[in-house]
């Protein structure tokens, strides 16, 4: 009985090992088909169909979620950082693909062994003539790849979670980074052509001249962004300011080297036509040119016709010749940078025609007024008609001086009413009042005192206490200098034209001290 | 042409992925982290054939 029963019992589990046996093979060729199956899923998302989502794509997807508010611009044409949307696109792609090969294996093997559609039926049945054994292993095979899938797209979010997480904590680091510098410095792209200021420029892609208008660390790339055209570009400015050529946002006129992450500095002169304007800007400019070089400080002129106009107005100064008079164009600014990048700071000095101070309908083009930090006065105390009159014996100094024409007071009235019509608020805003051809005005015979304090009373005394007077109440802080327009070399410390320059960049965080034993110093060894 | 961090995220997909099966078949042959996988799955999987597929009136 005993032994009949283990018979039996053999003969089951024979049975049962051929039964494992075949799900062991079925489980195996499933698998293998499955991993198959993962791997066309993975080459077709990430290989040979790629769903790239395109920059111009991105830029409509982003376009559609709010409205520009004005001087807003469209997202820049440069592929999305890739946590951002191109992930999005992987998975999706991969969802695709996996219905894709599910189907088809599903299809395939009833293609092939009922319709024939791939090869000779009969030969099908031949190879594998248990069909229905694989028919029978598709639950399997179908749950297998199912699984695969569910894991890639597992490892996709991981990528996700994580990606993202790290991408915006670089984002953060660098754009606080971008804007601690920029506030900082004093830093910002102001456009020599229109006037306009902006926090950061736009920058020129270098290999199709697209324009991107904000470069800073973002959705389009942390550390650099693939412009639309391929070329990988710099994703901080405080970089993109070294490595691309940055352009006005408002007029696409190119800016300075450095622009957004040097320092700013704009300063206006103003004043009456013929009151040395220019002249006082040149001898100015060339003055701090000798005070950097004692200090060891960079002094260079960033465009060419910023270098033109000083190289042509410093040769006028020193062989002591005078000025031409400045067009009614609008100006350009004279930019000059002091110091060395990038810790510099690019100085730019506006001089208009005095004409055009004088015509109220031309103030509104004179932008430059309204951005200012410091402001630079010049006035022509020959055009002042108290000093003009106890001048009168002495006529031929008073000739060649060339005095200014207009009054003073109405040229401060209505520059100063037209910045604070802007809305502008003087509170951070200095202005050095500078008396202008005072080596012209001493040699005629006239006492100008020395310091800011005797000649604002000086001035006041002369007639023009509306000037002094407002000054005070109209901006931060002002000072009054006497200067000779002439080589520094050839005037005292007190008539330097530099100085009231020094003191506006001073204001600003550009330290140009001149102190009285180096110059002397330096002229003593000139003298040796 | 797309950018180079594209290819290397996506090798990154590819690597967590293939991590995961590693890690589920070192799992299914008792070894690495998810040492016992395979036997837990076998008992299982035994266990409901037992009671449902060859002897179910002994369930």
């Amino acid at each position: 009985m005993t032994s009949r029963v283990s018979a039996a019992g053999l003969e089951f589990y024979d049975w049962m090992s051929y039964v494992a046996l075949g799900v062991l093979i079925i489980v195996a060729v499933s698998l293998l088909l499955a991993l198959g199956g993962a791997g066309v899923i993975l080459v077709r998302s990430f290989v040979t169909h790629v769903n790239t989502v395109t920059p111009e794509t991105y830029r409509d997807e982003r376009r559609g979620t709010r409205d520009l508010k004005p001087g807003e611009f469209p997202a820049d044409l440069a592929y999305p950082a890739y946590p951002r949307r191109q992930l999005r696109a992987d998975a999706e792609a991969i969802k695709a693909n996996y219905t894709l090969v599910s189907g088809e294996l599903w299809h395939w093997p009833r293609d092939a062994f009922l319709e024939g559609r791939h090869g000779p039926q009969l030969l099908w049945w031949m190879a594998f003539p248990i069909p229905l054994v694989g028919l029978g292993m598709q639950p399997l095979l179908q749950a297998l790849l199912g699984i695969l899938v569910l894991l890639m797209l597992l490892a996709a979010g991981i990528v996700r979670v994580v990606g993202s997480l790290a991408f915006w904590v670089v984002v953060c680091v660098l754009r606080t980074a971008d804007a601690v510098w920029a506030r900082s410095r004093g830093a910002a792209a102001s456009c020599p052509r229109c006037y306009h200021v902006s926090e950061r420029p736009a920058y020129t892609c270098p290999g199709c001249h697209r324009l991107h208008r904000d470069i800073r660390s973002g959705r389009l790339g942390a550390f650099a962004r693939r412009c639309r055209c391929g070329h990988l570009l710099p994703a901080t400015v405080i970089r993109a300011a070294w490595a691309l050529e940055a352009r006005c946002q408002r007029c696409e006129e190119p800016l300075r080297r450095g622009a957004a992450v040097l320092r700013d500095v704009r300063i206006p002169i103003f004043g009456d036509p013929n009151s040395g304007k220019s002249r006082f800007l040149y001898a100015g400019l060339n003055s701090l040119y000798g005070t950097a070089g004692r200090s060891n400080m960079e002094y260079a002129f960033v465009d060419a016709g910023s270098q033109a106009a000083a190289e042509s107005g410093f040769e006028l100064i020193r062989m002591a010749q005078d000025t031409v008079k400045t067009t009614e164009d609008l100006p350009r600014a004279l930019t000059v940078r002091i110091g060395a990048e990038p810790t510099g700071a690019l100085v730019h000095l506006f001089d208009a025609a005095g004409e055009r101070f004088r015509r109220p309908e031309a103030h509104d083009e004179m932008g430059f007024l309204d951005q200012g930090q410091c402001f630079v006065f010049v006035i022509d105390p020959f055009s002042v008609g108290q000093l003009r009159a106890r001048l009168s014996q002495t006529e031929a100094s008073v000739l060649v001086a060339h005095p200014a024409v207009g009054d003073p007071e109405s040229t401060y009235g209505e520059v100063v009413t037209r910045i604070r019509s802007g809305g502008i608020k003087g509170k951070h805003q200095r202005l050095a009042v500078v008396v202008s051809k005072a080596d012209l005005l001493e040699r005629s015979g006239a006492d100008v005192p020395n310091g800011s304090d005797a000649l604002a009373e000086w001035l006041y005394d002369l007639g023009l206490h509306n000037i002094v007077l407002g000054a005070r109440r109209d901006f931060a802080e002002v000072r009054y200098y006497a200067v000779a327009s002439v080589d520094p070399s050839t005037v005292g410390l007190a008539r330097d034209p530099g100085a009231p320059l020094r003191w506006l960049l001073s204001s600003r965080g550009v330290r140009l001290e001149e102190r009285a034993d180096t110059v002397l110093a330096t002229a003593a060894e000139g003298e040796r | 042409m797309t950018p180079h961090s594209y290819i290397a995220c996506r090798a990154v997909i590819v690597a967590v992925f293939l991590v995961f099966v590693l890690l589920i078949g070192l799992g299914l042959s008792d070894r690495g982290p998810l040492d016992g996988l395979s036997t837990q799955l076998t008992d299982r999987l035994f266990d409901w054939s037992y009671r449902h597929l060859l002897w179910p009136d002994r369930s």
